[in-house]
C-alpha cells in the first residue's frame, strides 16, 4: 500500500488519541498503519506532525476554559438573588402555560365539533313516509311534474329513525321529495351546506332575470256608480208594495 | 391565632430553609462548571462571571424542579451556554476580548517573543476554527476540555449516549486539526 492511501487514516488514528501527548506514538491500535509507521520516515513524521498539532489544539481548548470564577462569586449571585427578590417557583409553575394551552385547545375542539351542524353523508337512506305525521300533508302548490302516482320518498338525513316515545321537537327533521328527484336535491342540499351555492342565485339561475324584473301587471279596477234606492216614509223601497 | 397562623407557616419555611441550603451546595459545587463554560464561548473573564451569575439566578428561580444534581448540572450547562451565545451575539463583543488565560500563561520569563507571536496566532487560529464547527460539536469538544470531564460526564451533561460523545468528539477534533494545519 502507498503512503497516499494511509494518510486519511493517519488522520483519522492521530484524532482518535486523546490526550495526545499520553499517548506513546507506538501505541497505534492500527496494526498495519503501526507497521508502515515503523518502516516509513516520512509517514512517521507527518503522524507525529499530526498528533503534536492536536495536542496543541487540546491544550488550547483546555486553556479556553480553564480557571475558576472570582472567590465573591457566591456572594455575588446571593446578593443579586436578594436585590431582585428572586424566590423559587414552584414546581408546577412551568407546566402552567402548557396546561393553559392544553385546555385551550380542548376547548378549541369541543367548539368546533359540538358547535357545528351535522353534516349529511353521501348516501342517503330512503325510508317510509308513514311515521311523519306533517310531511304526509300533499303540498297545495306542488309543481305540475311531481309523479303523484308514485309514493313521495322521504329522506331522513342519514340519521338513525326516530325510536319510539321521542317527542316531535326530537325527531330529525325529514323532507317529502318526489322520487326522481331525490338525487338532485341532495346534491342542492349538499351544495347549500357547505356554502357552494346560496338560495337567492339559484332562484336567479333558475328564472330567467327579465321574467324577475317584468312589472306586476294589475287588472284595471272598474267601479261602477252606485244605485241609490229610494224610501219611502216607512223606510221601505219605493215601489216595493208595489211589486207585492 | 399566632400560634395557628404559625403552624400553617412553619412546613413552608422548613422548606424553604431546605430549598436554599440545596442551592448553596449547588452553587459551591457547580459555579466553576457555569463559570468555564461561559468562558469557553465568551473568553472573557468579567463576562463569563457575569453570565454564570444570571444563569444560578435563573436556576434559583426554577430550583423547585432542578433539586436532583444531575439534572440541576446539565440544565446549569445548557442554560450557561445559551445565555453566553445570546450574549456574543448581542454584544459584539469579540474584539474587545481580553487577553486570554492561553496568552497569560504564555507571558512567563522563559518564553521567547517568537514563542509568544506564534502562540498567539495559533490561538487566534484556532478561535477562528472553533467558530467554525457547528454548535453540537463545538459544545462537545469545550466540554471535554474542562478539567476532569471524561465523556461519560459530557454525555451526562448533554444528555447524550456516550458513543455520541466520543464521535462527537473525535469528528470535532478532526475537523480542528484539518483546518489549523
Amino acid at each position: 500500500m502507498s503512503c497516499e492511501q494511509y494518510k486519511s487514516r493517519i488522520a483519522v488514528v492521530a484524532a482518535a488519541f486523546r490526550p495526545a501527548s499520553s499517548t506513546p506514538s507506538n501505541a497505534v491500535p492500527d496494526l498495519d498503519l503501526a507497521a508502515h509507521l515503523a518502516a516509513c520516515p516520512a509517514c512517521r513524521a507527518e503522524f507525529d506532525t499530526q498528533r503534536a498539532l492536536l495536542a496543541s489544539i487540546d491544550r488550547g481548548l483546555a486553556s479556553m476554559v480553564a480557571g475558576k470564577p472570582a472567590g465573591d462569586f457566591a456572594a455575588h449571585v446571593r446578593s443579586r438573588i436578594a436585590q431582585e427578590g428572586i424566590a423559587p417557583r414552584p414546581w408546577f409553575a412551568g407546566w402552567l402555560p402548557v396546561t393553559a394551552a392544553a385546555l385551550a385547545l380542548v376547548v378549541l375542539v369541543g367548539v368546533l365539533t359540538i358547535g357545528r351542524p351535522p353534516r349529511l353523508p353521501q348516501s342517503t337512506r330512503v325510508t317510509p313516509p308513514a311515521p311523519v305525521a306533517p310531511a304526509e300533508k300533499p303540498h297545495a302548490t306542488a309543481p305540475p311534474e311531481v309523479p303523484r302516482t308514485e309514493a313521495p320518498t322521504t329522506v331522513a338525513a342519514g340519521r338513525r329513525p326516530p325510536r319510539e316515545g321521542q317527542s316531535a321537537a326530537n325527531r330529525e327533521p325529514e323532507v317529502l321529495v318526489p322520487r326522481g328527484e331525490m338525487a338532485a336535491v341532495m346534491r342542492l342540499f349538499n351544495a347549500n351546506w357547505e356554502g357552494k351555492a346560496d338560495g337567492a342565485s339559484l332562484m336567479a339561475a333558475a328564472m330567467p332575470t327579465t321574467e324577475i324584473l317584468k312589472p306586476l301587471a294589475t287588472p284595471e279596477l272598474k267601479i261602477s256608480p252606485l244605485e241609490i234606492e229610494r224610501l219611502d216614509e216607512k223606510g221601505k223601497p219605493k215601489g216595493s208594495s208595489e211589486n207585492r | 391565632m399566632d400560634a395557628l397562623v404559625d403552624s400553617y407557616l412553619e412546613p413552608a419555611v422548613i422548606l424553604d430553609q431546605s430549598l436554599e441550603r440545596e442551592f448553596e451546595q449547588r452553587l459551591a459545587d457547580s459555579s466553576a462548571l457555569a463559570f468555564r463554560v461561559a468562558l469557553g464561548v465568551l473568553r472573557n473573564r468579567d463576562d463569563a462571571e457575569d453570565v454564570a451569575q444570571e444563569a444560578f439566578l435563573r436556576a434559583f428561580r426554577n430550583f423547585s424542579r432542578l433539586r436532583d444534581r444531575d439534572r440541576f448540572r446539565a440544565w446549569l450547562v445548557r442554560t450557561t451556554w445559551r445565555l453566553a451565545l445570546d450574549r456574543i451575539r448581542a454584544a459584539r463583543r469579540r474584539e474587545a476580548r481580553e487577553t486570554s488565560v492561553m496568552m497569560e500563561e504564555l507571558n512567563s520569563p522563559e518564553r521567547t517573543v517568537e514563542d509568544v507571536r506564534a502562540a498567539r496566532e495559533f490561538e487566534q487560529r484556532l478561535v477562528r476554527a472553533l467558530d467554525e464547527l457547528s454548535e453540537k460539536l463545538r459544545v462537545v469538544v469545550l466540554l471535554a476540555a474542562i478539567e476532569g470531564h471524561d465523556t461519560r460526564e459530557v454525555g451526562r451533561l448533554l444528555g447524550l449516549p456516550e458513543g455520541t460523545v466520543k464521535s462527537r468528539l473525535f469528528h470535532a477534533r478532526k475537523k480542528l486539526a484539518a483546518m489549523l494545519r
